[in-house]
């Protein structure tokens, strides 16, 4: 199923972000991850991927260090940072507000029925 | 084409798009080894090598919209802030030694600019040269600058019995010292033994000027420098253990001036026991301090004090204390926050570093800086425990001015370009072992480092 990109290009940044709350990971990775937890709805291209991981890094979200935990090759992990951390909270909140909003609008205002 | 080349020339439009070349290596070596991973995961599901890297460039998008996306995020730092506080510096330093502390020496002003514009020549020189040249030739660094030193100190004029351009070499050893660090980090105890032995040499060098400051500055910034690469786990030692390693070349730089040092001290704690010898200048000092208004001139000196006004260390040593007397407290305190702020602002930014080189080059003039502003401050609040070496960018010295605007550049160069530095052989990584196990295979490396 593919999903409208207006409405994925809000939560990448925020999914990004939710990734690294569990453990650090490098770019790849993270895609699989994204794919696998979301039941292949989100194929997050790398080209996109990338541009978003720098600039988080860039302000402060995540930092990046280089290790071969379990390969021979040098692979560049991301970590949140406590920064990353408030802002993944600050996003959070956002988004189950908006998302509850749209359910609500959808939803025909059921649950204000008894009001 | 081959798989790999498809690869690299992937990588190689994706670059093609960002300006600042610095960060090529980096966003490259990210990028293949996605390419790879993706590639080889085609492959594992089935796919011919040449189907599988396709699908694989193709997951990854236009080379060209990844690159332009890259090269707004990828630039270089400029660090206005710093630059701008440094100007500061360099402003309240002339306006003091000019117009409010006139020592009334002999002081030629061309010779004066000329010197200041050398060295901001120097630190422009710094700031686009690429520091990281210094952690692929550490060893070669610290030698040809125990050299430079050595130079110095057999060329140099005797000064009141010292050599007198020496001393400002060793404005320049801390950062010598953290090159040392970064060749023999990841090397455990033998490592961090070989660095305390090195940790010696600058401080015999010193005490061949001689001089205590020059010394006393080193052994700090040395020992601080050391903790910080036992503490980040540079070395791979036990904190505990390492750090009292650590201490033992400290306590015996101390040692060494420990005679000469204890004469100040006890002069310092008691003035007016030897009011003629070292307690001299606390006295005299002390005196300025004590006439010294919160805003204007202070009121007159005794004659013996008054004569300090007008003597060669008028804007050398005791610019601040004379500073203090001649335009009050609050001179003092506008100086002291512009000082403050860069130090602050400095330590900030060093603390943001990834590399290692880049940490321990900022560092190092971080310290220095501080060391020499501390000596400073506290010979001008009336405890002369050494003399001090500089006020950096602010009391008179050419020299001293030079090698400050050089040290600055090149830490404003680690702040410019620090982000895309690497550390040779992969940074604090373990060191790699011949033999390893990766995705299910036994892999056994022949390769030599």
């Amino acid at each position: 199923m593919a999903v409208d990109k207006g409405l994925l290009s809000g939560g990448t940044t925020l999914m990004i972000l939710k990734l690294l709350e569990e453990r650090d990971m490098y770019g790849y990775q993270m895609i699989e991850e994204l794919a696998r937890k979301s039941e292949e709805v989100f194929n997050l291209k790398a080209g996109t991927l990338y541009p978003i991981l720098h600039g988080l890094e860039n302000e402060g979200m995540v930092s990046s260090y280089d290790d071969h935990a379990d390969s021979l090759r040098v692979r560049k992990y991301y970590h949140l940072t406590d920064k990353g951390r408030a802002q993944l909270k600050d996003r959070q909140t956002e988004w189950t507000r908006f998302s509850g909003a749209i359910n609500r609008v959808l939803g025909g205002g059921v649950s204000y029925a008894g009001n | 084409m081959q798989a790999t080349e498809r690869i690299q020339a992937y990588s190689k439009t994706v670059c093609d798009q960002v300006r600042w070349k610095k960060a090529h290596g980096m966003i490259a070596e990210e990028i293949e080894n996605h390419l790879v991973d993706q590639r080889d995961a085609y492959i594992a599901a089935g796919a011919p090598e040449d189907e599988a890297t396709g699908r694989a460039l193709a997951q990854m998008g236009d080379p060209v919209d990844i690159g332009a996306r890259l090269d707004r995020t990828h630039r270089p730092k400029p660090q206005w802030s710093m630059l701008f506080l440094t100007a500061a510096l360099l402003l309240a330093g002339l306006v003091i030694r000019l117009v409010i502390v006139r020592s009334g020496w002999d002081r030629e002003l061309p010779v004066q600019l000329l010197a200041m514009a050398a060295g901001l020549g120097l630190m422009a020189a710094a700031y686009f040269a690429d520091f990281t040249l210094i952690g692929r030739h550490p060893k070669t660094f610290f030698v040809l600058l125990m050299a430079a030193a050595l130079t110095a100190a057999l060329l140099s004029p005797l000064l009141n019995g010292r050599r007198y351009y020496a001393e400002f070499m060793t404005l320049l050893f801390p950062l010598g010292f953290s090159a040392v660090i970064y060749a023999l980090r990841n090397k455990g105890y033998r490592g961090l033994i070989a660095c305390c032995l090195a940790f010696l040499l600058p401080c015999l060098m010193a005490l061949q000027v001689p001089t205590v400051a020059g010394l006393l500055l080193f052994a700090f910034c040395g020992f601080a420098l050391l903790l910080l690469a036992i503490v980040k786990n540079w070395f791979g030692v036990s904190k505990l253990f390492g750090g009292l390693i650590a201490a033992v070349p400290f306590a015996a730089a101390l040692l060494l001036v420990s005679r000469m040092f204890g004469m100040r001290l006890t002069a310092v704690l008691d003035p007016f026991a030897d009011p003629n010898g070292y307690g001299y200048f606390a006295i005299a000092i002390r005196e300025m301090l004590a006439s010294a208004r919160l805003l204007g001139p202070g009121a007159p000196l005794p004659a013996d004090t008054a004569q300090l006004l007008r003597s060669p260390m008028t804007d050398t040593t005791q610019l601040l204390a004379n500073l203090i007397h001649s335009a009050g407290w609050l001179a003092f305190i506008a100086v002291m926050a512009v000082l403050l702020l860069f130090a602050v602002r400095g330590f900030m930014l060093c603390a943001r570093q990834k590399s290692v080189i880049g940490r321990l080059i900022a560092m190092s003039v971080m310290l220095t800086f501080s060391a020499q502003v501390f000596g400073y401050v506290l010979y001008n609040l009336g405890y002369p425990l050494m003399d001090p070496i500089s006020l950096p960018l602010i009391s008179y010295g050419n020299a001293a001015m030079m090698i400050n605007l050089f040290l600055i550049g090149l830490m404003l160069s680690v702040f410019r370009t620090g982000d895309v530095a690497r550390d040779k052989s992969g940074g604090v990584l373990k060191r790699q072992s011949p033999i390893a196990w990766a995705d299910g295979k036994l892999i056994i490396s022949f390769s030599r480092k």
